[in-house]
């Protein structure tokens, strides 16, 4: 009895999860020239269409740039603050760790307009180093979360034997402690990518015309036009996304990576 | 050759002291075991040997080189962790190789030195399996052969077998005496067992309170311990109170208790007397011409061990070295002894496994027969006659 309850508790969540997803690919194979559901007939010209359109193009673009450079700026600052939080002994480590993790808890349009305005007063805005910097804090969480979880499951020993055997400092962490975090951080980095690709609320108060990312010219789009190409480029980011789920679990055990 | 020196070393953990000005030479090829109870600074002392703690005063010299001050993949040493502390990303042959590829060796002679070690540890057909793949005593034969590959000038192991099981641990020790010797590696071993001491090592360090107790080879601290400590902890477990009656003739009087005196006849060799020792005066045995201050009067524990005694009934048949114990000390109550034996299962276990590299088993010389296992006596009540009847030994308590 128990069980069955579980089950259809367990399949109702699925389905909640699961149906914007299913009804968002339907449509996007629609003929209409309104989102419709469930489609007429099937037909691929909104994937064509989409992919024509040069403000879609240059967005996934800029989207696709910002997410890889603010993960690659973070990740190495977040394998810093990890090792300082879990191995060091300075004090107020704690104090440190909340402030790095507080994006997290605090809203991001609060964090948007906070930058926004912290930026416009002392003169350094506009352009994408403002909005590269506001990525960076939010993507740092995801990153120091299974950072730190990697290296508190590494044992310590293993580095000292290292430096035993002869490998200095530098060796030691490159030999030794980074491949040891690896699943942490190739989980980490994909979390940073997709945080960053997929953010509005921050982009929105900090994006220009000159650097618009997909969320936002989506957004923008849906404002005044209704058509099923909308539908087709959140596909294309979901098969992505699917894609590389795929693969993480594939080689590196998606599990495994976050830490289950 | 002395292979390593350390002198005058003191290390404190805030007003802790773990290790008060503690001094060891250790010659080249020897196997010192580190041995005592946890918290008496064995670790420590291996850890800044290794350059893993920084020491407060003191020097360490490796190899005639001062390493005090000498960053940690400076050292030349190769340590073996209780916990295996592999890498976990790196296959058996990797992390064998590991040392090697940091002195940069050549990736032929690398290739040819790890086969050579992980045979000696009998893992040849492991080179290619991952650390996780292996069961806990494989794992430790890796970073066994992964420590000795890079020919240290010490081997340092920090209870290496502590989490094994007794089978597995044996084995071990046996094998790690083997390889030790057959490359006449320098090793420091620290545990906390025994039995483990004194099967492996060629001199055992009994430490206490950051202080080395005493250092000696193996049958020396098991059969004549420099304090009460050492005794104690080498399993000494029948100390009587006594007083000396008077020495003479190699024979010491002694007073057990406050009414019989008893006599501890020296016989055959050395190495059968009842061992007495002063609380005050450090060594004062009851051997023959023995040093030490042994005069009339003064208190005396007398401490011997159990497989070692050998109890005649009296009057009755004499079975060699003998304690002879006042009758008025026979006791009223009846009791056997609890069967066991330290001394016994460890000779007889290397005299089965491994013949070359014995510790001496002459400690015990065929005296089985009556010289009876293990076993506690209450304090002040002195034990009596061996029961004929059967081949175990009954104390009469």
């Amino acid at each position: 009895m128990g069980r069955i309850l579980f089950g259809v508790v367990v399949a109702l969540l699925f389905t909640f999860i699961l149906a914007p997803t299913v009804v968002i690919a339907l449509s996007s194979f629609g003929t209409s020239e309104i989102l419709e559901f469930p489609p007429q007939n099937f037909t691929l010209r909104w994937y064509f269409f989409a992919l024509a359109k040069p403000e879609f193009l240059s967005a996934a673009w800029n989207s696709l740039w910002l997410a890889v450079v603010s993960t690659a700026i973070a990740t190495p600052l977040a394998i810093v603050a990890a090792l300082a939080i879990t191995r060091s002994t300075i004090r107020g480590r704690e104090v440190f760790q909340t402030i790095l993790l507080a994006p997290l808890v605090v809203p991001s349009v609060v964090i948007g307009l906070a930058i926004l305005l912290a930026t416009s007063r002392i003169g350094f805005g506009g352009g994408s180093t403002r909005l590269i910097v506001a990525h960076v804090l939010i993507v740092l969480p995801y990153l120091l979360r299974t950072v730190s979880a990697s290296l508190m499951r590494l044992d310590p020993l293993a580095e000292e034997a290292a430096r035993t055997l002869g490998a200095n400092n530098i060796k030691t962490f490159l030999l030794v402690t980074l491949p040891g975090l690896a699943p942490g951080l190739i989980a980490g980095m994909v979390f940073a990518f997709v945080i960053s690709f997929d953010n509005v609320s921050i982009s929105l108060f900090l994006a220009n015309a000159r650097m618009n990312t997909l969320p936002l010219s989506l957004m923008s789009y849906v404002e005044y036009n209704l058509d099923p190409s909308v539908a087709a480029v959140s596909t294309l980011l979901i098969v992505m996304a699917l894609v590389v789920a795929i693969a993480l679990e594939r080689f590196a055990g998606l599990r495994k990576t976050l830490g289950a | 050759m002395t292979a390593l020196n350390c002198s005058n070393i003191s290390k404190s953990y805030g007003r802790l002291k773990v290790l008060n000005n503690v001094s060891l030479s250790i010659n080249k090829g020897e196997l010192v075991t580190l041995l005592g109870p946890s918290g008496c600074g064995k670790t420590t002392l291996l850890r800044s040997i290794a350059g893993l703690a920084d020491i407060d005063e003191g020097s360490i010299v490796l190899e005639g080189r001062d390493v005090t001050r000498t960053p940690i993949h400076k050292r030349h040493i190769a340590m073996v962790f209780q916990s295996h502390a592999l890498f976990p990303h790196m296959s058996v042959a990797d992390n064998v190789a590991f040392g090697l590829k940091m002195q940069g060796v050549a990736r032929a002679e690398r290739e040819e030195r790890v086969k050579k070690a992980l045979s000696l540890v009998r893992l040849d057909a492991y080179v290619s399996r991952m650390p996780h793949e292996l069961s806990g005593g494989q794992q430790q034969r890796v970073a066994i052969a992964r420590a000795i590959v890079t020919n240290p000038t010490a081997l340092l192991l920090d209870e290496p077998f502590g989490a094994l099981d007794r089978k597995l641990r044996e084995a071990l020790q046996v094998e790690l005496r083997r390889v030790t010797k057959e490359l006449g590696i320098t090793a420091i071993f620290v545990t906390h067992d025994q039995e483990e001491a004194v099967v492996l090592s060629d001199r055992v360090a009994v430490m206490e309170g950051g202080v080395i107790q005493q250092i000696a080879p193996a049958n020396e601290v098991y059969e004549n311990p420099a304090n009460e400590f050492v005794a104690s902890f080498m399993g000494f477990q029948n100390i009587l109170d006594a007083t000396i009656e008077g020495v003479a003739d190699g024979q010491t009087g002694l007073r057990i208790g406050d009414t019989s005196p008893c006599r501890c006849t020296r016989a055959i060799g050395d190495w059968s007397y009842p061992l007495c020792h002063s609380r005050r005066a450090g060594r004062a045995q009851a051997r023959a011409g023995g040093r030490g201050d042994r005069r009339h009067g003064q208190f005396a524990d007398l401490s011997w061990r159990a497989e070692r005694l050998c109890c005649r009934h009296f009057g009755g048949a004499d079975c060699g070295p003998h304690l002879h114990l006042g009758r008025q000390l026979q006791a009223r109550r009846r009791g056997f002894c609890d069967l066991r034996s330290l001394g016994h299962s460890t000779t007889e276990y290397l005299r089965e496994k491994n013949n070359a590299y014995l510790i001496d088993p002459s400690p015990f010389p065929g005296n089985d027969r009556c010289c009876g296992p293990h076993h506690r006596l209450p304090r002040n009540r002195a034990c009596a006659e061996q029961d004929h009847r059967d081949d175990a030994v009954r104390w009469r308590l």
